[in-house]
């Protein structure tokens, strides 16, 4: 297995601290525009592309 | 006239000497001939079972008719020369052995198959060309690419097990089921993944002329891939032990397993302990289905939608660290393509995963609980199964969904990979 259990293990409990804070970030963030639903779902689905998208067109300046 | 006397009676006397010691010589010589021509039987009769096992069957064949002329002058020797009481006893010892061994040759010789051979106690099947494949690979933890090189030598095909060690897995790590078919599929083979296979899968594949490469444990619960190219049965037909070749046990030659440790370590290849509840593979076996055209790039569907999770991790990991340690581009590109685009698949498909695991534990708990007597025992076995029961509903629902999103982001780097092919 060499340095491969590690290194999934790592990449298993970041993806799923990634998923948690992007999820809650995205749910409770006073400067959503609108439709946070829609937002919320595009994050669950795509993950740190859709976290990026919200950032970009989601957001009040 | 006194010498010439003295020279007649020391004549005489040598004379009478030499006709006397030739009792004694071939008192000697009669056990000793028996003697070898009882060995050069045995040896001739261990190289025919030898034979027989390697499956081997012309060599199998000539031997047998070689044992049996070897037994022929053994019979006639025995017949013709008239040997002392003590050599009697040692040939009558001797006959009875060779009778029986006679007899266990020629059972164990009826048919001559070529793959399978049997006797009165059991059946075996071997495919041949796996048991004297010499196989070398220097580096780490390239249990996969040992298995795939005997895959290829044992259909035939060409095959450099180093180079295969450096064009899959040259950091030494774990080796992805899908790693493997797409490597496969890319040098001949027509293989595909599959999860939850069962034993008359492999019976299936043997018979077939086929090995079967399977993921399984080693005793402290690492991943292990093996390539079966045989099975025992016993008198009832009932599989008792599979044939293997590895880099764990069957290094140098076959080893036998049997069929229940075999099935325990198919079964959970990541053994038994905490990390092995949230991994879903389970009696991974790479389905090879015979030699083909070479793919002259990675097939975009390359992965096993019941355990996509796992295997876009895996294999995204694989890209990631083979990309970079052989200066592939697009192949480190699609690896971290599938590793970003599966965070969400990982972390539904992992969590769902572990939800399931915990709900069969709570599901078996209640289970006995309820079997037990009293009413509490009823209703506690009774909850826990309903809670069991529906904890396993959501992992799996879960676990779908974990695999839909893992399977887009292994299609996606997939395609990353398959671009770099498209310049070459």
């Amino acid at each position: 297995m060499g340095f491969f259990a590690p290194l999934a293990a790592t990449y298993v409990v970041s993806a799923i601290i990634f998923m948690v804070l992007a999820i809650g970030f995205v749910a409770l963030d006073v400067k959503c525009k609108s439709a946070r639903p829609k937002w919320l779902t595009f994050t669950v689905i795509t993950g740190p592309i859709g976290l990026i998208s919200y950032f970009i067109l989601g957001r009040k300046d | 006239m006194k010498s010439v006397s003295t020279l007649k009676y020391l004549v005489f006397i040598l004379f009478a000497l030499a006709v006397l010691s030739v009792p004694a010589v071939i008192a000697v010589s009669i056990p000793q001939q028996i003697e070898e021509l009882k060995m050069d039987y045995e040896r001739k009769y261990r190289e025919y079972t030898q034979a027989i096992q390697d499956s081997k069957n012309s060599l199998a064949a000539e031997l047998s008719k070689e044992v049996a002329l070897a037994k022929k002058r053994y019979d006639e020797a025995r017949a013709a020369l008239t040997p002392s009481d003590q050599t009697k006893t040692n040939a009558k010892n001797a006959v009875t052995k060779v009778t029986d061994t006679v007899k266990k040759v020629f059972a164990i010789g009826r048919g001559g198959e070529s793959t399978a051979t049997e006797n009165s106690a059991n059946t075996k099947k071997r495919l041949e060309g796996y048991e004297e494949q010499q196989i070398s690979i220097n580096g780490n933890n390239y249990c996969g690419q040992f298995a795939m090189t005997a895959v290829f030598k044992g259909l035939g095909i060409t095959a450099d097990s180093q180079k295969i060690y450096e064009d899959t897995n040259p950091a030494g790590i774990f080796t992805a089921p899908t790693t493997i078919t797409e490597y496969l599929n890319m040098n001949g083979v027509d293989a595909v993944s599959k999860q939850n296979a069962s034993l008359s899968d492999i019976v299936k594949k043997i018979d077939a002329g086929l090995p079967a490469m399977v993921l399984m444990s080693t005793a402290d619960g690492t991943p292990h891939w093996v390539t079966i190219y045989g099975y025992d049965c016993d008198t009832d037909g009932k599989v008792v032990s599979v044939e293997m070749r590895d880099s764990y046990w069957g290094t140098k030659s076959g080893y036998k397993m049997d069929t229940a440790t075999f099935l325990s370590r198919w079964n959970s290849p990541l053994g038994s302990g905490f990390g092995s509840n949230f991994v879903g593979y389970k009696n991974v076996m790479i389905d090879i289905k015979g030699t083909k055209t070479k793919d002259k790039s990675p097939s975009i569907f390359n992965f096993n939608i019941s355990t996509a999770t796992e295997d876009n991790i895996a294999n995204g990991i694989n890209d990631v660290v083979t990309g970079f340690k052989n200066f592939d581009i697009t192949r480190f590109l699609g690896g971290t393509a599938k590793c970003v685009l599966g965070i969400p698949g990982a972390a539904a498909g992992v969590v769902s995963t572990g939800v399931s695991s915990l709900g069969n534990k709570v599901n078996d708990w209640g289970k006995s609980t309820f079997a037990q007597s009293g009413a509490a025992n009823k209703i506690a076995g009774g909850g826990a199964v309903l809670v069991g029961t529906t904890l396993k509903i959501a992992g799996a629902v879960g676990k779908t969904a974990g695999n839909i999103l893992s399977g887009v982001a292994s299609a996606a780097g997939n395609f990353i990979n398959k671009l770099g092919y498209v310049f070459r």
